[in-house]
């Protein structure tokens, strides 16, 4: 068949594929062999700059005059240029957010995004400063991008992740010259591989001296000393592959331990690049030859049309030539089983039903008659095959024989078809020239969709982005992100429009989408200096609290104060408030919150929790002394000591002075001649009286038969007849002193408060006996009641009065209560 | 937090939770009792519980005992100054959302270290044979704040140097709406109306919007709505707030409404209503032994299993049949239709003499257990109303007398101060004096005025201490208390500069001293003197005062039912705060037949006894949502217990 004539075979029916991505054009043509070139994995950009005098005989003839470092897209589209003017340049390398590692000689590491645009800068420590580096390495490290350096002192020093750009120092290791090394990952943890004529040497941060150990037997049976000269680990970090200086090659795995296959080249020559593919394989490329090595021993040659660099993917490697970029990766178990020659697997038989139907030829009955009850096998190595095929014809003839064959099927898993072929939609789609991202299947399913987009995104591809995030109904999700990072690009991108219009621009633009942050966006305003740009951009925010605590990283206060107050919500408001607190001096904070009503009550709530002074700022700035009033009595009672609690008592009758409240005064000047009476008396009698009101004051003393001091505080404080007796009598009765009462009760004709209260006092207090000497004088219409109070029942029924209207007698004559 | 089982009364036979009109209101504790559970499990493992007081009888009504236990809650502790001595490693607050519960957290955290070093110390010094340190460190702290976690709140934390570092983390939960009973929801919380009404707080109306928002979740959103209020705005704007975020973000499809009404009101659209003395049956158990939450804790005498001679908590709803019949009957009538129960079911005892063995079978299988249970059920509730007889002082119709004449018109009030400075002389308790105080103040078309305000204080002061100088001012700032204040206060600086408290509760500018007597004519809230009213077999919403006052909410609410809302416009005006409303254009007759009242600041039982009147006459299901179950006493110690 046609689709299989580029395969090539390596060893018992496993191809290679070497297929062309890209005509590469540079934007003016490039010889790659001139010059040093990282390509980001993932099918991410390119970097490249020209190799300077003293590494090349001769200056390159299209390198410019100054040294500069250009980025293009993996399809040769220039994005961006740096004019570099630091230090010269050892390596580049991309991390996985596809930003640009340039590691400079004197160990400064400087980060640029995928057009050029300067990040930061950060360096490989003061050893690396000083001495210079040898060689550098930029990796996939456990949490984050990393870099490695060698310095000319035989360190090694590394950063685990760029995003914490702490340099560690690495075990140290015999002295001598460094052939080639390489940084591993395993579990948790990084080590460096270095080789050394013919000894390994592991080293890594938890050790203080690396672990030396011979180079494992490049030739069979024979224990000859070898210098390592190349090494490579494959991107899953399983296997590892050393090249020999007399062109022997060991595979094996990452540990050492196991090995795969060993391999002679029959070269003395050292080739340019030696590199994994996937797992399975490795490349070895000189000049225009590639000699493709599997694990099991199995070898092909290729021959290439001009030099090219090695990009090595998870799967595939890419191969990036002067004129075009090709990719060369095994070809599935799947589509060898569907479109090998002469496979009768269901799946081919598939295609081949599914191409007889086509034709109308019968060969389509006999082919399904074939499959009869394997159609699901066969659909499914159809589908499997389209997913990993990298030709167009390929996968739209492997699609209509899956589907040809699905309508033979029971509907079944109808989603795997469609996900399948949207995927397939997108990644031809991320293919193409224009955008430039060659990933295979296997790359998106472990970079996962999301984060296609979102370097589709970076990318500056929005339209793009935005349709795929639609039709893969990731609305919520992802479409507000893409539109925001779209209005990001706009703002840093148009500065001459005025912020009114762009303000506006983009709100039109953006709506209220669901779950658009207008915050995000004016950060990102704020951040590139345009600040009242930012805040007509926080205007069209939704939700207030984002909105006012932009508004507050903005310094916009007043507006961040006026639009909490607007929302009504306490919690915000009072966020607000706090800032401007810890903003402004005390006075024109006080002077803020005095300005509304609702800020005063939302402070004050604040500040009564514990911060009685701080509030007490507030009222004294207000000239508000009934609040001082208030703050100074509650303080007073919370005091224990009777004279600081006087003195406090003082303070507030001033402040109820100047308040003008002559009631506050009269009644605080009151409390303070209780007050002392009380203390006075605590000392005569020994007692508590303190805290006690005036009328328990007198009760007390009553019961403690001390009528000389009660009569004393009656007339000091003018109590009135009636309520002295309501106190003596109520006082009398509950201490028991029976006779005192009797005595008091007749010191009058009548008591002005009646015979009932006296009756009541005594049952009250349990004594039946001496309510019965007043019962009788309780006026006519209440006798009957209190006789029976009295246990005096049958005296009672001779009084049975007349009910009245009252609720309460109107339940007595229901009678329950016989 | 000991949980004595609650006596199941009488005439809880099974499930008898109705569902009328669909609205299932016990769905509600479902819900809260499962994101109750997700709180838990956040906190994995064996932990101590330690819980706002305030937050104590609104999970018990939420969840049980066993449900805490189930989820690895070892001991239950009451949040206070003092430590709690729980063993756990893990410990988990609930806490309301201020910055004081944090201090306490941040206390305890400190003095447990410190006895842990102690500890250490001493186990150091002695030999080792001595026992193991008995106390283990704390390994994580998970503060839950209800209802949401405030910035306040954090703040703290971060003053107290507990925020990062993974040992005390936030956690928020908002419970919602628990049913008290099948037409009464609350929100427990003691502190609001004082926050709201006194401290110009409404911060805490952001949780209830969150609780109504939660209830219309389930329900549906109410079809019309009007709110009215300081705290209702707040409440109304919390609410919409979130229907938008949410709705915006979710496209979620609209639950069907089954709500047609839903009312929120400030409970100083009418303070007089709390001050005037209960007279239903459930008010008055309200008045003389205090409910809360649903639950009463009657005194050791009053228990009905004579075998356990101790103070026993009843849950008062409509389960128990019997409560059921009597609850909302004008007291003096309780006490009739009890005996009259009761002798049906003697009467249906005897005839079960006379039965065959067959019915005989069957009625001790379905019927005796049942007649068991309401037969205590009455002799429990007979027994309370002796009881309260009893209490009942002497004076109970001068009492009474001189409040509904207060409110008519018909008492003097030359004549009430009179009582009341009798009332301060006998030493009744403060929060009676200040009712009766509050309430002539209210009545008087000008207030008090200044020179009265003076004698009666000074009355006030002698007997219950010097330190309520700060509580009048409190009933003063909430309204309760109306001064005419011509010399001191009116200043011309007076509004804004006497007290930022005034100021932020923006109240009674001087006209609307008057307010309440207009008001009553209004929405004619005193019935004529000539009309009968009939207390036993109601038919005026007035029965709960004895013909004298229809509590204005209710009244309110009746007039917009049937009126429409164009009928209260005018009543409105004179109601402190801001009026929302929307949906009233229409036909009334389509609407759900299904009434939601949300209260701020609390409902009386008399008011709900009105409530459920209306909803008799209009046929609808009123629902009355509440912060809490209140009444004068509650609110008058709420002022004065807080300053």
């Amino acid at each position: 068949m046609a689709q299989v004539s580029d395969w090539t075979r390596v060893g018992n029916d496993v191809f290679y594929r070497k297929a062309e991505l890209y005509t590469m054009e540079w934007g003016g043509g490039i010889n790659v062999e001139e010059v040093l070139l990282s390509g980001a994995p993932y099918g991410g950009p390119i970097a490249l700059t020209w190799l300077q005098e003293g590494r090349t005989k001769h200056r390159a003839p299209q390198s410019p005059a100054t040294p500069t470092i250009v980025i293009f897209s993996a399809a040769g589209v220039k994005m961006g240029i740096i004019k570099w003017g630091n230090a010269p340049l050892i390596a580049m390398g991309w991390t996985l957010s596809e930003d640009l590692l340039c590691v400079q000689q004197d160990g400064a590491v400087s980060m640029y995004d995928m057009f050029g645009n300067y990040k930061q800068t950060f360096n490989m420590g003061p050893e690396a400063k000083d001495t210079g580096i040898l060689s550098a390495k930029v990796f996939e490290g456990i949490q984050g991008t990393g870099v490695a350096v060698l310095t000319a002192t035989h360190r090694l020093y590394v950063i685990a992740n760029v995003a914490e750009p702490n340099p560690r120092k690495y075990a140290d290791f015999p002295s001598a010259d460094v052939s080639c090394w390489t940084v591993l990952r395993e579990e948790r943890a990084l080590k460096v591989l270095l080789c050394q004529h013919d000894v390994l040497c592991w080293s890594s941060a938890a050790n203080t001296r690396a672990d030396v150990v011979q180079a494992p037997h490049v030739t069979e049976g024979v224990e000859d000393p070898v210098v390592i000269v190349k090494v490579s680990v494959s991107s899953n970090q399983r296997c590892i592959a050393l090249l020999s200086a007399t062109g022997k090659l060991w595979l094996g795995s990452s540990d050492l331990l196991t090995r795969f296959t060993l391999h002679d080249t029959r070269s003395n020559v050292c080739p340019r690049h030696l590199a994994w593919c996937g797992s399975g394989s490795v490349v070895l490329v000189w000049e225009v030859t590639l000699q493709l090595v599997d694990i099991t021993g199995s070898v092909a040659t290729f021959y290439l049309d001009s030099p090219v660099h090695v990009v090595q993917e998870l799967d595939c490697v890419r191969l990036v030539g002067d004129t075009s970029h090709h990719i060369l990766y095994k070809v599935p178990h799947a589509s060898v089983e569907t479109l090998g020659i002469g496979s009768m697997s269901p799946g081919a038989l598939l295609v081949e039903a599914h191409l007889g139907y086509e034709e109308e030829s019968p060969r389509a009955y006999d082919c399904l008659k074939l499959i009869q009850g394997k159609e699901e096998e066969a659909v499914h190595t159809c589908l499997e095959a389209a997913r990993h095929d990298m030709s167009v014809d390929n996968v739209k003839l492997l699609l209509k024989s899956s589907l040809f064959g699905l309508t033979f099927l029971p509907p079944l898993e109808p989603n795997t078809f469609k996900d399948t072929a949207l995927k397939l939609r997108i990644l031809n789609d991320l293919r193409s020239k224009k955008i430039g991202m060659p990933l295979t299947w296997q790359q998106l399913e472990r970079l996962t969709l999301e984060v296609a987009l979102e370097r589709l995104v970076a990318r500056r591809f929005f339209p793009v982005a935005l349709a795929i995030a639609r039709t893969l109904g990731l609305e919520t999700q992802l479409v507000p992100r893409i539109l925001a990072h779209w209005a990001c690009y706009k703002i840093a991108n148009t500065s001459d429009k005025n912020d009114e219009q762009l303000a506006r621009d983009i709100h039109s633009k953006l709506g209220y989408t669901a779950g658009i942050s207008y915050t995000e966006i004016a950060n990102c305003a704020h951040s590139l200096n345009r600040r009242q740009l930012a805040v007509k951009l926080l205007g069209y925010e939704c939700r207030a609290r984002a909105q006012v605590t932009g508004l507050l990283r903005l310094e916009e206060r007043a507006a961040a104060l006026a639009r909490a107050q607007a929302t009504g919500d306490t919690d915000l408001i009072l966020t607000v408030l706090l800032d401007i607190k810890r903003a402004l001096p005390l006075g024109e904070f006080l002077m803020v919150v005095g300005g509304s009503p609702l800020c005063r009550a939302v402070y004050a709530r604040s500040c009564a929790a514990g911060a009685q002074e701080a509030l007490r700022d507030l009222y004294v700035q207000d000239d508000n002394f009934h609040e001082q009033a208030r703050l100074r009595l509650l303080e007073a009672y919370d005091n224990k000591r009777t004279d600081l609690r006087l003195g406090l008592l003082q303070s507030t009758a001033e402040c109820f002075r100047r308040a003008k409240d002559e009631l506050g005064v009269q009644l605080t000047e009151e409390q303070m001649r209780l007050l002392k009476c009380q203390v006075g008396l605590e000392e005569l009698h020994h007692k508590s009286y303190v805290n006690l009101s005036l009328v328990d004051t007198l009760m007390q003393l009553i019961r403690d038969n001390h009528i000389k001091d009660a009569e004393k505080i009656r007339a000091d404080f003018k109590i009135t007849e009636k309520r002295y007796w309501y106190l003596r009598v109520t006082a009398h009765a509950a201490a028991n002193h029976w006779q005192a009462l009797e005595q008091f009760v007749k010191s009058k004709k009548t008591p002005p408060i009646g015979y009932e209260f006296v009756v009541d006092a005594c049952l009250n207090n349990n004594s039946q006996s001496e309510a019965k000497k007043y019962v009788d004088k309780v006026k006519d219409e209440n006798k009957a009641e209190y006789l029976r109070k009295c246990g005096l029942v049958s005296e009672a029924e001779k009084f049975t009065a007349e009910s009245t209207s009252s609720v309460l007698n109107l339940a007595r004559v229901t009678g329950f209560l016989s | 937090m000991q949980h004595p089982p609650y006596r199941v009364m009488s005439g809880m036979s099974g499930h008898c939770d109705k569902i009328v009109s669909g609205v299932d209101v016990w769905m509600l504790r479902e819900l809260g009792c499962r994101s109750l559970v997700c709180c838990l499990e956040e906190l994995p493992g064996k932990k101590d519980l330690i819980i706002d007081a305030s937050l104590m009888k609104f999970l018990d009504r939420l969840s049980q005992a066993a449900t805490l236990r189930e989820h690895d809650v070892e001991k239950i502790f009451r949040l206070e100054q003092v430590p709690p001595s729980g063993q756990c490693a893990q410990r988990m607050y609930m806490v309301r959302s201020i910055p004081d519960s944090v201090k306490f957290i941040a206390e305890h955290l400190n003095h447990h270290q410190q006895e842990l070093k102690q500890e250490q110390l001493q186990y150091q010094q002695k030999s080792q044979n001595q026992q193991q340190s008995h106390r283990v460190p704390i390994s994580r702290i998970l503060v839950v704040c209800v209802p949401s976690i405030t910035y306040s709140v954090e703040c703290q934390l971060e003053e107290e140097g507990l925020a990062g570092g993974g040992l005390v983390s936030l956690h928020s939960f908002c419970p919602g709406f628990v049913p008290l009973d099948d037409d009464l929801l609350t929100l427990e919380m003691p502190n609001f109306f004082r926050d709201a009404f006194v401290e110009g707080d409404f911060s805490s109306c952001a949780g209830i919007g969150q609780s109504l928002h939660l209830l219309c979740s389930l329900f549906g959103a109410p079809q019309r709505l009007l709110s009215h209020g300081r705290a209702a705005h707040a409440v109304i704007t919390s609410f919409q707030r979130l229907r938008s975020d949410i709705d915006e973000s979710h496209h979620s499809t609209k639950t069907k409404s089954q709500i047609g009404h839903l009312f929120i009101l400030d409970r100083d659209a009418d303070l007089v209503t709390p001050l005037l003395t209960q007279l239903t049956y459930e008010g008055s158990i309200d008045e003389h032994y205090g409910i809360h939450a649903g639950v009463v804790e009657l005194p050791e005498n009053l228990n009905p299993d004579a075998n356990k001679p101790s103070a026993s908590k009843i849950m008062l709803n409509s389960k128990d049949s019997i409560f059921a019949s009597v609850r909302h009957k004008h007291f003096a009538g309780v006490a009739g239709v009890l005996v009259r129960r009761a002798k049906e079911i003697q009467t249906r005892k005897e005839e079960s003499k006379k039965m065959t063995p067959a019915q005989m079978k069957e009625f001790v299988a379905f019927d005796l257990k049942q007649l068991q249970a309401q037969q205590n059920s009455i002799s429990l509730h007979l027994s309370i109303c002796e009881a309260i007889t009893k209490a009942t002082r002497r004076d109970f119709d001068v009492q009474l007398t001189t409040e509904h004449g207060l409110v008519t018109g018909a008492t003097a009030a030359s004549e009430a101060k009179t009582y009341f400075e009798d009332c301060c002389a006998r030493q009744l308790p403060l929060s009676s004096c200040l009712r009766l105080l509050c309430l002539l103040s209210l009545t008087q078309s000008n207030g008090l005025s200044l020179k009265e305000y003076e004698s009666l204080t000074s009355q006030l002061v002698a007997a219950c201490g010097h330190k309520h100088i700060l509580t009048l001012f409190d009933l003063r700032q909430v309204g309760l208390l109306n001064v005419s204040d011509s010399a001191s206060m009116d200043q011309p600086q007076s509004s804004a500069m006497r007290g930022l408290r005034q100021a932020a509760s923006n109240l009674m500018s001087k006209g609307q001293f008057a307010a309440w007597r207009s008001l009553t004519k209004f929405l004619k809230l005193i019935p004529d003197a000539e009309e009968l009213i009939d207390l036993h077999n109601p038919s005026h919403l007035s029965y709960v005062f004895n013909g004298a006052y229809t509590p204005a909410i209710v009244q309110l609410v009746s007039q917009c039912l049937t009126d429409g809302l164009q009928s209260i416009s005018d009543a409105l005006k004179l109601i402190p705060g801001s009026t929302t409303s929307f949906g009233w254009s229409g036909d009334a007759t389509l609407l759900p037949p299904v009434v939601v009242v949300l209260v701020c600041g609390g409902v009386t039982f008399a008011e709900l006894a009105a409530f459920r009147l209306l909803g008799l006459r209009t046929g609808k299901r009123i629902i009355v949502a509440t912060t809490g179950t209140t009444s004068g006493n509650k609110l008058m110690n709420s002022i004065a217990n807080g300053s």
